[in-house]
């Protein structure tokens, strides 16, 4: 424990060494033993060590209890939207369904056929009571899906292609305003002015046959000239 | 019994507590150790209280841990890092009460009026005095200093026993004490002029 002189500084501090050379040397109380071998045989140093280990056990447990409690609130509430990210068909098809069965209760109603494809007016129900039914969202962002379930054949067994390509049934009358959507047939959602024309459509029905009138005017005057 | 085991050196006396538990051996490395222990804790907290307190909580400390010792290391070097863990321990216990406490500190009030009004040139000489203006100035000097001074130029301890106890490389504690020697001599300038 000799001093080893390795500092070239020590002769620059040589006042301040000695002083602190010189400092007396501070010895522990005379009961220092006695109480410290008391502290041993009291068994403080036992209780010391229980605690310890409660405190070692304690700084183990409280970390894991938090990150048990927060995998267990992270899957409690996070759970709806990873389904929705896993499988987002099956939510649409949840809504659809829903519409479905909007659609199979109206039948039951009498209000639409199922399987009718003209866009006839609801016929009321004489016998039982009319069901007001909430109106139908469709939600836009939807993807557009053909729906072919109905049969391209016609009465006749035979299908038309052009009607086919454009998404359009045999059984459909060419000129019905339908809205594909999602897979389910317009007679089935309840939408404003979803079977009738448009004003713009009659405007433009009301031209055209006035039109042709015209021109039938026309060359009956021409015939009469050439008479 | 007693006197073989205060033949043995430390490094056998605590492989003989460790080995065969042997109450014997651990209070002869106790009565070996209190002292320069006493002093060491002491010159670092300035407080006797709880410097014995220190010190009691280092030998139960080494009761308790005494497997955690390996013999490769030095048990001087063992028992320091120890008392010197907790000293700082302690002087940070110190401050954070320092802190939320609303009174002032005495001491560094004591220092300021010592260092200036109440001691004379003459009264300077008195030993006593002077050993309690460097205690005063020792506490002054930081704390990553003040240990590694008071191991060096109280203690005695070599350099290398010093890095091995703070835990620190060669370099680092000659600079630290070059350090903590200088801030001492500032603090203590006003005594050698006289």
């Amino acid at each position: 424990m000799g001093i080893n002189i390795y500092n070239d500084n020590e002769e620059k501090f040589s006042e301040t060494l000695k002083a602190l050379k010189e400092l007396p040397k501070i010895n522990a109380p005379d009961n220092f033993e006695f109480n410290l071998m008391l502290k041993i045989e009291n068994g403080e140093i036992k209780q010391e060590v229980v605690e310890k280990r409660e405190s070692k056990l304690l700084w183990i447990l409280a970390p894991a209890a938090l990150v048990v409690s927060t995998v267990i609130l992270f899957v409690t509430f996070s759970k709806p939207q990873l389904d929705e990210q896993l499988a987002p068909l099956q939510n649409q098809g949840s809504i659809y369904a829903g519409k479905v069965k909007e659609g199979v209760a109206k039948e039951e109603t009498g209000q639409v056929a199922m399987n009718e494809t003209k866009t006839s007016k609801p016929v009321p129900n004489r016998t039982k009571a009319p069901v007001q039914n909430p109106p139908f969202y469709i939600d836009p962002s939807l993807p557009l899906v053909k729906d072919y379930s109905v049969s391209p054949l016609n009465k006749e067994g035979a299908f038309n292609l052009d009607n086919l390509i454009q998404g359009r049934s045999a059984a459909k009358p060419s000129n019905a305003f339908t809205v594909q959507t999602g897979g389910i047939p317009d007679e089935l959602l309840l939408k404003s002015g979803a079977g009738k024309p448009s004003l713009k459509e009659r405007k433009a029905v009301k031209d055209s046959l006035k039109k042709m009138v015209s021109q039938n005017d026309s060359l009956k005057l021409r015939k009469n000239i050439k008479r | 019994m007693e006197k073989i085991f205060s033949d043995l050196t430390d490094e056998d006396l605590i492989k003989e507590f460790q080995d065969n538990n042997t109450l014997e051996a651990y209070e002869i490395l106790v009565r070996r150790y209190k002292d320069p222990l006493m002093n060491f804790v002491y010159r670092f907290t300035g407080d006797r209280d709880v410097s014995s307190d220190i010190v009691q909580d280092t030998m139960i400390k080494f009761y308790m841990n005494k497997d955690s010792y390996r013999s490769f290391a030095k048990f001087s070097t063992w028992i320091y890092t120890i008392a010197g863990n907790l000293a700082k321990n302690e002087l940070k216990r110190k401050k954070r009460r320092k802190i939320f406490s609303l009174e002032n500190d005495d001491d560094e009030k004591s220092i300021q009026v010592a260092d200036k009004n109440i001691i004379e040139p003459d009264k300077a000489a008195d030993s006593e005095i002077k050993n309690e203006i460097i205690q005063k100035a020792l506490l002054k000097v930081k704390d990553v200093y003040r240990d590694v001074v008071i191991l060096r130029d109280v203690q005695e301890l070599s350099y290398e026993e010093i890095a091995e106890i703070t835990g620190l490389s060669l370099g680092t504690v000659k600079s630290r004490i070059n350090r903590g020697r200088l801030q001492l001599q500032k603090l203590l300038k006003h005594i050698y002029k006289e």
